[in-house]
């Protein structure tokens, strides 16, 4: 039973930000944008925004890299998850993913992901926009993806998806 | 098929997690050395610190106890290949494959007063404990690698009086170039650390407990000395066995993690591995690296045939709150025909990049690790820098690797 | 302190000494943030009499105290110091992301005051706050030294003023990022008298909610109100550009110094299809779910290459209709005005007052060094780098102009101000409203954007009962939905007539207004239709803690306007200056001039309605002591 994930398109998303803000506060209680699992980068030649979240990898190399094995994949859900007891917020995840989708949340002093807040993503609800949606893997969005890969990497990107950090 | 695997670490457990995963019916044994559960050594300067109780030091595992069995304290005697079999505690144990992941050992030269007591290494959860029985007040760490320097820290910020000696003419000397080095030591001693660099330690001094420390050019008295000067693999069972060893030192695999005898694998930092970016003999002494070897040993104990492409340098560090990484090689490790390196230094943050004949050879941060992780896995697939920036100016690929914005800014 | 980031930063620039005032309980309650705090700050710390440009001056940076929540359009900070311009009250408001970056850094606002010796900018970054030295950017344009300092402080958002504001041109204006700004009342001449270049701010500390669960679910209820409104549709699509039409069609228009109402061509020039045909992709204001803003990309022509954020009806008036320029000219000219750091209102205010002086032979070419005409994009542009630069005969146009006409014998009568502050956009001649009346009223001097009728309409231009009313132009509902107490909504709202009473609607209207720049969201239609002081109230409650009703909430806003009035009246202010300028009493347009004496008399209601002496326009006593001034 394949995972849905969080999509986001480029052309509805107009950068306001709240995505950020309700990811904040849902999780800490706080509001403040460093604290989101979901950051939104503005191309300021473009005034184009993206945003960067954790792609629920299948062969995470975060869970891999974990100096402290605190990182692993949920059974039944497969949403790539933490025992952030454990972490001791050394950041080697964030250098392992090759997404920049790991944030260091300043606070705890450890490092978080994007949890799909349990299967209702809270960004999703509060995009005025629906730039962000919640589908599963392998529609229109995914095709084009992996076309624009193919042709720069040579490889798909569910290829990269399924990074298995092997190299180490 | 009955797994035994040498060594209860990370290269070990992986091993163990791996071939739970792939293979129902396997039988596995993991003999660990130490009497104590699994815990993670990259920790125990968080430990000392105090930042950290002593049981987050001990991992979460989804080893199932009625697949695997755990035997603690069972040090191996000796391996017998032509009898596919160990013996260990008293015991002879039969295998179909086996696993060696028996690590490594800090090493303290051959000097007089290492016997001491006072004289510390950080290997092991034990280790701890005894320094902070000790309770020392005044410390000297030999040796300014990834531990040496955490060391210091930690024990900087329980209170205590620390001076680092460090044999070669920069800090961290295997892991940064000079300027970051540089940047890294300013924030060290701006801290109210002591470093020494380009001095070695010639004796320690004390009657009958650690009083002092002469090097080449000063006498520091201290109550305990911390070395973190050097590790040595624990390849002594496969050397009496018959494993062929490397160059280097550690036990030699191929691509496949197969040691010289065919059913005997190895992985971890007991091995000789191959750098994934030159393809030489290598020692890559890190948590990550384990595991990653630990899951191709396993896979391939198990009929695959998957190759491991090499090992990549990588640590990631924080020297009082600034976040410091490094990656790769560094430049005197690198040929200077066709080597570009990219510098770039803000206000608080700083960056190195070299890249040699169109390939990122070596990353190097400190204070910010913002796009590392993308920069990184353009290292790691050998992609051109070329790329990187037709990716930034195509709207359409970029739509679709939004990340690579952040590595943007290195190549204005 | 829930909600609040607790703290003020207080910069002394003369000593170069930076102290941290701690945000008092009485003050965050009495008057809310944003505008409100600007106000008892600069009544408490500015001599009477101080020179606006001198160092007495004080320029105070506030955040809307919702800034930071996910409520809608929750983006917005004031500034506030003494007008060059007016002498009065100056202050301006804008969006975008400093306002989230300041508060997260750990302040609700900035006191500049003194004077630098040498350029400087002000860094906030985390806990470091340095005053820097800027040589390397000063006498650069606004976009040029945004890039050299993002190269140099990488993340950071920067406010920062142009040349524009280096020549203390006294409609300089403060530029937010490359695309938004605080333009109007000379707040750019301030911070460029005070050799403050830049501020640069990054900060990630966070703000704690009281209740962040409420906090959450009311900004939920927000967005639902908000895009519920009838305005909301076709904001979304098309900004204000929806506005430019109708104006047109009220001869409304600033046409040619407000020598006409409106252009034959106005529609091809500035209908909204211009945005479809020039508007590349929206932009949104941190929080903000109607994202109003469009990048306008010209690919062809003359301009091609210009990329900015435009399509804005203010702007597009000036320099489209005011001075007469296409489309394209228009658009590029907010470009200019972005890099030089210069309003967008008063500057195409002023390059279409020297025109007319050229037209009537006051000035000539040796003057001025070219020619001059409406509609000639190249003399405009000259003119507006020479303003800017304060060469040539830009340098006494830079005085604004009330003091640029003292040049010139006659000037006076094209002089279209109100209080020194340049009259923008709407002819009262054309249309009178409580938009119009406003520019009266407003604190600000000749201003449109403080005192607008909460729903306006566009189909209905009458004026009733000498000036009075004007028509309401809805149906029952969006009466009914209008969050104001009953008993003033009756007073201000005839159904039956379909009719609002000008007077007491401006007062409802100046104090919503001021209660969104003191909560920090936007003006816009869509969330004037629909937010109103009760769910403000509300939030409010739920993010600091604080209980506070809407009435109570309503006057720290009339709180805070009484104290700017009375600020203004301390300056000098008297109550003949609230004056239109003597073109709209006497020159015909289409047919209308404006009834000076009636509209003393609706200015006299609405004095009455705010609790002033109906003679001198002066807060009452027993006002002040109600408000507890």
């Amino acid at each position: 039973m394949k995972q849905k994930r969080l999509y986001h398109n480029t052309s509805l998303c107009d950068g306001c930000g709240l995505c950020q803000l309700v990811c904040a506060l849902e999780h800490c209680g706080q509001w403040n944008h460093y604290q989101s699992r979901i950051k939104i980068v503005n191309d300021r030649e473009r005034e184009a925004f993206y945003a960067v979240c954790c792609t629920q990898c299948e062969e995470a190399p975060c869970i891999l890299t974990c100096l402290m094995n605190t990182i692993y994949k949920q059974p039944g859900s497969d949403i790539t998850v933490r025992d952030l007891y454990h972490c001791i917020g050394c950041r080697a995840c964030e250098l392992a993913c090759p997404f920049d989708a790991a944030v260091f949340d300043v606070i705890q002093e450890k490092v978080v992901n994007c949890d799909l807040c349990g299967g209702r993503p809270l960004c999703v609800e509060y995009c005025p926009n629906h730039a962000l949606t919640y589908d599963y893997p392998g529609d229109q969005a995914d095709k084009k993806r992996n076309q624009a890969a193919l042709q720069r990497f040579g490889t798909s990107l569910f290829e990269v998806f399924k990074f298995s950090g092997k190299e180490g | 098929m009955r797994i035994i695997i040498i060594g209860n670490g990370a290269a070990g457990n992986q091993a163990a997690q791996t071939i739970q995963d792939y293979d129902p019916e396997a039988e596995i044994t993991i003999l660990g050395a130490e009497s104590i559960p699994f815990y993670s050594a990259c920790a125990l300067p968080d430990y000392l610190a105090g930042w950290i109780k002593r049981d987050q030091l001990f991992l979460r595992s989804s080893l199932e106890r009625n697949r695997v069995e755990i035997r603690l304290g069972q040090a191996v005697e000796d391996i017998k290949p032509d009898r596919q079999a160990v013996s260990a505690g008293g015991e002879l144990l039969f295998y179909d494959r086996l696993i060696i992941a028996s690590g490594s050992r800090p090493v303290l030269p051959n000097i007089p007063g290492t016997g001491l007591p006072g004289n510390f290494v950080i290997k092991s959860v034990y280790d701890i404990d005894r320094i902070l029985s000790h309770n020392p007040r005044r410390i000297v760490v030999i040796g300014s690698g990834n531990i040496g320097i955490e060391a210091a820290e930690a024990l900087a910020s329980r209170g205590c009086q620390v001076s680092i000696i460090e044999m070669m003419p920069r800090i961290m000397p295997r892991l940064f170039d000079e300027q970051p080095a540089m940047l890294i030591r300013n924030i060290l001693e701006e801290n109210g650390i002591e470093i020494h660099t380009g001095e070695k330690a010639r004796e320690v001094i004390g009657k009958n407990k650690v009083e002092g420390l002469i090097t080449d050019c000063r006498r520091i008295s201290c109550d305990a000395v911390i070395w973190a000067a050097g590790v040595r693999q624990n390849t002594e069972l496969a050397r009496a066995a018959g494993i062929e060893i490397g160059g280097l030192g550690g036990i030699k695999v191929d691509s496949q993690m197969k040691t010289s005898h065919p059913a005997i694998y190895a992985c971890g930092d007991c091995i000789e591995t191959s750098d994934l970016l030159t393809g030489k003999p290598a020692l890559c002494l890190l948590w990550s690296c384990a595991k990653a070897q630990a899951e191709v040993a396993a896979r391939n104990c198990l009929g695959e045939e998957i190759v491991y492409p090499g090992a990549l340098k990588l640590i990631a560090e924080e020297a009082y709150g600034k976040p410091c990484m490094a990656a790769g090689l560094l430049e005197e490790e690198l040929d200077r025909t066709g080597l570009k390196i990219i510098e770039k230094e803000t206000e608080n943050t700083y960056h190195r990049i070299l890249i040699k004949n169109e390939r990122i050879m070596g990353i190097q941060a400190v204070g910010s690790m913002e796009a590392m992780g993308p920069l990184l896995y353009f290292m790691k697939k050998m992609i051109a820098p070329s790329e990187i920036k037709r990716i930034i100016n195509s709207p359409a690929l970029l739509r679709n690797m939004p990340w690579m914005l952040a590595i943007d800014k290195y190549w204005q | 302190m829930f909600g609040y980031a607790g703290k003020m930063l207080e910069v002394y620039l003369s000593t170069q000494k930076i102290k941290t005032r701690k945000l008092e309980p009485d003050l965050a309650r009495d008057y809310i943030g944003g505008i409100g705090f600007n106000a008892r700050i600069l009544y408490d710390e500015i001599p009477a009499g101080a020179d606006p440009l001198g160092p007495d001056n004080v320029l105070v940076f506030s955040v809307g105290c919702l800034v930071g929540t996910p409520f809608p359009t929750a983006s917005r900070m004031e500034v506030s110091a003494k007008s060059p311009a007016s002498n009065g009250f100056g202050s301006s408001n804008s969006g975008a992301f400093l306002g989230l970056r300041l508060k997260c850094a750990g302040y609700d606002g900035m006191i500049i005051k003194g004077q630098a010796q040498k350029p400087v900018y002000l860094l906030i970054e985390e806990d470091t706050i340095e005053i820097k030295e800027a040589s390397f950017i000063w006498g650069k344009d606004a976009w040029e030294s945004i890039d050299l300092l993002r190269a140099r402080h990488y993340g950071a958002e920067i406010i920062l003023i142009g040349q524009a504001g280096e020549n203390l041109v006294r409609f300089a204006s403060i530029e937010n990022g490359y695309y938004d700004g605080f333009g109007r009342t000379g707040m750019g001449a301030v911070m460029g008298s005070k050799k403050l270049k830049a501020v640069v701010v990054r900060g990630s500390k966070p703000i704690v909610p009281a209740d962040p669960q409420g906090v959450l679910e009311l900004s939920a209820k927000g967005q639902k109100l908000i895009k519920s409104a009838s305005s909301y549709q076709a904001f979304c699509a098309y900004g204000t550009m929806n506005a430019t039409i109708p104006y047109g069609g009220f001869n409304a228009l600033s046409v040619h110094n407000y020598s006409r109402g409106t252009l034959p061509d106005w529609k091809q020039k500035a209908g909204r299809q211009i945005v479809d045909i020039y508007g590349s992709r929206h932009i949104a204001c941190q929080s903000c779910i109607i994202a109003c803003g469009h990048l306008a990309e010209i690919n062809e022509g003359k301009y091609a290459g210009t990329l900015v954020k435009d399509m804005e009806i203010t702007p597009t008036v000036s320099y489209s209709s005011n001075v007469g320029l296409s489309t394209e000219a228009s658009i590029k000219s907010s470009e200019l005005c972005q890099r030089y750091g210069i309003d967008m209102s008063s500057s195409g205010s002023v390059i279409a007052f020297a025109m007319e002086l050229y037209q009537k032979g006051i000035i000539n070419k040796d003057d001025v060094g070219y020619e001059l005409a409406f509609g000639d994009d190249d003399a405009a542009f000259a003119l507006l780098r020479d303003i800017s630069l304060r060469q040539g005969i830009g340098d006494i146009l830079a005085e604004g102009v009330k003091r640029a006409a003292e040049h010139w014998p006659g000037a006076d009568d094209y002089a279209i101000h109100v209080k020194g502050v340049e009259v923008p956009m709407i002819d009262p001649r054309g249309r009178w409203s409580t938009w119009t009346l406003g520019m009266l009223t407003n604190i600000r001097g000749g201003d449109h954007l403080r005192c607008r009728n909460p729903v306006e309409n566009l189909r209905y231009n009458e004026n009733l009962y000498h000036y009075q009313k004007e028509r309401f132009g809805f149906k029952k509902p969006m009466y009914e939905r209008l969050d104001m107490p009953e008993k003033l909504k009756s007073a201000a709202i005839d159904l039956e007539s379909d009719t609002v009473d000008i007077a007491i609607m401006s007062k409802w209207a100046e104090d919503l207004i001021n209660l969104y720049n003191s909560v920090g969201i936007c003006i816009r239609p869509p969330v004037m239709e629909t937010i109103g002081p009760t769910l403000l109230a509300e939030i409010y409650t739920r993010m600091t803690g604080i209980p506070m009703s809407p009435d109570e909430l309503m006057m720290g806003s009339e709180r805070a306007w009484n104290l700017m009035k009375l600020f203004n009246i301390r300056h000098g202010e008297v109550a003949g200056d609230s004056k239109f300028p003597r073109r709209f009493y006497r020159e015909l347009q289409s047919g209308n001039i404006v009834d000076e004496d009636k509209v003393q008399a609706v200015l006299e209601q609405y004095w009455q309605a705010r609790g002033w002496d109906p003679g001198t326009g002066h807060p009452l006593p027993e006002t002040e002591k109600r408000l507890g001034i």
